[in-house]
């Protein structure tokens, strides 16, 4: 399969998952909250793409597309979400708190920020050659923690990237409404070579990150990506404050839909196809183990 | 009646109006969400933070020492630890200042399980709280002593720390707040934000919207540091407060149906400084108690009064006293089986008070 398909076939399962986890809300079939990556697929799948085996990843409360982008492993994600014994931690933490194989995620903002410099320290004193990634929201910038991290990350040389994926919203407050000055500006500020991309293309995500990772895998010095993109769903679920025509018009650059045209239509209708089998078995897998009674995992 | 969540909503009105509150802030408590419970729904003086609760802790702060009234929000109280230097701070002013600084000022948050939050959406703080001197701490189970206790704590000249429980603040009350209309669908339409007609019409028909407030609202005050007797019982008294105050009762009503015993229960409503009179009364009486709450059980809040009920009523207990409190593990699981293996329940409660009242004296 070429990189197009391969890129199209994530981005087209990752939007099947967020979508269904949605309906499953709405019709009360699952509890709790989630915060699904609707729109911003691009960066979740344009940065993995680099990832090796040994790569660390730290996600937040947005941590869905990350996740299956890197590990493909929806019955996990997707078990965890209905606290079920199958799910990735055996459903005890749920959405915000998937922890598998060197990716590790937590909805508390900036915290992870930090997580990721001891994980970069304890790669680099093993010399792994690793990268660890660490995925932040313009919301987060609004915490201290973030500072501290980077000033670490540059002040020990640690081979960080930081991605700030910016949706333009911490939850329901615009960022002109919580931000000040440049995002750029900050780690630059400690001298973290920085690089802005204003696309929801994957092919643009994933040429722009190209020098930043062989950068980082050389000299072993953080670097940080600014995305700009959007978010098309709710920050949770139906609690979207934001203007409708706003959202509509970023409908036009949908980071999925826009994708599908690279490929020959009956192409992009076999991945799609597939990717919605590939749900539907296992969620029809998820309901039959479902145990006696069902309220218990 | 009001719900918990719309009567926090008419104090913060009745204080913006009347009692000099100037800032209602933190994250996402401005429009036009008016915060995730909508507690702050409709407020003048509301407005949106960045996601930053050290800044917004460590700004209420200078507000308060600048002699402004500011009430902070933290948006759930899992995300209050990482202000733990600041509440210290807050709490120590007044003392290290040998009383010449007050800190009027209202830190609210909303605690507990009961909602399948998982992890960051379910913990407790009283705990934490209580081991920080220097702040008054409240925590309501009914619409009108969260009325009441918000109105004492605007007019408080000291910190409080003002917490409230997830799993009760969309349950309506039995008592009308002074000033509320008695119809409850006409306090609705008149301080409740409509939803739009689809998920995405909300910021329309918000940006029209204005509550109108109550007009005879008054300034109620519960007195903080007064518990209440939730209910009058002879036999075994439970000490609790939030959502277990309701679990209780209805662990009360099997007791009293299939054993005849008759449980009294003392709501606490404030945890610093807590009613020892009220409770005391209640143990001296019954011979027999219950410290019931949701917080894991090491150096939980109830062991401080299991400890202070001990040592002040010790030779009037006719049984060993015992403390009820959550599982000892990190956090609370997704699961509602999880969840509800880590609060304790109905049944949970029933097992305790009979395990009480079973001991030969």
């Amino acid at each position: 399969m070429d990189r197009t398909e391969t890129f199209y076939r994530k981005l087209s399962l990752i939007r099947r998952f967020e979508t269904h986890l949605l309906e499953q809300f709405s019709w009360g079939k699952l509890s709790g909250t989630t915060h699904t990556c609707i729109g911003q697929e691009a960066n979740a799948v344009g940065l993995t793409a680099h990832m090796t085996g040994d790569d660390v990843v730290f996600s937040n409360h947005r941590c869905h597309g990350h996740y299956l982008a890197l590990t493909d492993d929806v019955a996990g994600l997707l078990a965890e979400l209905m606290g079920r014994e199958q799910g990735v931690c055996h459903g005890w933490g749920g959405s915000q708190h998937l922890h598998r194989d060197g990716f590790y995620s937590n909805g508390i903002q900036g915290g992870i920020v930090a997580n990721a410099v001891g994980a970069a320290l304890a790669e680099k004193t093993k010399n792994s050659g690793a990268v660890t990634t660490v995925f932040l929201g313009d919301g987060t910038l609004g915490e201290g923690i973030v500072y501290e991290a980077m000033n670490l990350a540059a002040l020990w040389a640690l081979p960080v990237l930081f991605v700030i994926e910016h949706n333009g919203y911490a939850q329901s407050t615009p960022t002109a409404m919580q931000l000040a000055g440049e995002v750029a500006a900050r780690p630059r500020a400690f001298g973290i070579e920085t690089h802005c991309l204003a696309s929801n293309d994957t092919d643009a995500v994933y040429a722009a990150a190209t020098p930043l990772f062989d950068g980082l895998r050389s000299d072993g010095k953080p670097r940080c990506f600014v995305s700009f993109t959007y978010r098309l769903g709710p920050h949770s679920k139906g609690d979207d404050t934001r203007d409708p025509a706003e959202i509509e018009a970023k409908r036009a650059d949908d980071p999925v839909l826009s994708y599908r045209r690279k490929l020959p239509e009956d192409v992009a209708t076999r991945i799609d196809a597939a990717n919605q089998q590939r749900l539907v078995e296992i969620v029809a897998r998820l309901e039959q183990s479902a145990p006696a009674g069902s309220q218990h995992p | 009646m009001a719900t918990m969540a719309q009567a926090v909503r008419m104090a913060l009105h009745y204080g913006e109006t009347h009692l000099g509150v100037t800032d209602v802030f933190g994250e996402d408590v401005g429009p036009p969400l008016g915060g995730v419970f909508t507690a702050t729904q409709g407020l003048k003086t509301a407005w949106n933070s960045p996601l930053d609760e050290r800044g917004i802790i460590g700004t209420a702060i200078g507000l308060a020492l600048a002699g402004q009234r500011p009430v902070a929000e933290i948006q759930f109280g899992d995300y209050i630890f990482n202000t733990i230097d600041l509440l210290k701070l807050a709490g120590n002013t007044c003392w290290s200042s040998m009383g010449q600084y007050n800190l009027p000022m209202v830190v609210t948050t909303i605690v507990g399980a009961g909602i399948h939050g998982s992890i960051y959406h379910s913990h407790s703080f009283e705990s934490m709280a209580a081991h920080i001197p220097g702040w008054k701490i409240v925590l309501p189970s009914r619409p009108i002593d969260a009325y009441g206790l918000m109105i004492s704590a605007l007019k408080d000249n000291n910190p409080t720390l003002y917490m409230y429980p997830k799993a009760l603040i969309r349950v309506k009350g039995k008592d009308l707040i002074p000033g509320e209309p008695a119809d409850e669908r006409e306090l609705k339409k008149m301080i409740d934000a409509p939803p739009g007609p689809t998920l995405y019409d909300i910021i329309d028909v918000r940006s029209r919207w204005e509550p109108r407030w109550p007009e005879g609202l008054t300034d109620y005050q519960v007195p903080i540091g007064k518990a209440r007797i939730h209910r009058e019982g002879a036999d075994i008294s439970v000490i609790t407060y939030a959502r277990h105050v309701f679990m209780a009762e209805k662990a009360a009503e099997i007791l009293k149906a299939e054993n005849g015993i008759d449980v009294e229960i003392i709501d606490l409503r404030t945890l610093y400084p807590w009613d020892r009179e009220t409770v005391f009364n209640s143990v001296r009486k019954t011979g027999r108690c219950l410290v019931l709450n949701e917080d894991t059980p090491v150096c939980n809040f109830g062991e401080h009064i299991f400890r202070t009920i001990v040592d002040e009523c010790f030779y009037e207990l006719t049984a060993k006293p015992r403390v009820l409190a959550g599982a000892d593990v990190p956090g609370v699981g997704l699961h509602p089986a999880y969840e509800e293996a880590s609060i304790p329940q109905v049944n949970d409660i029933v097992r305790e008070l009979r395990g009480i009242c079973g001991e030969a004296p």
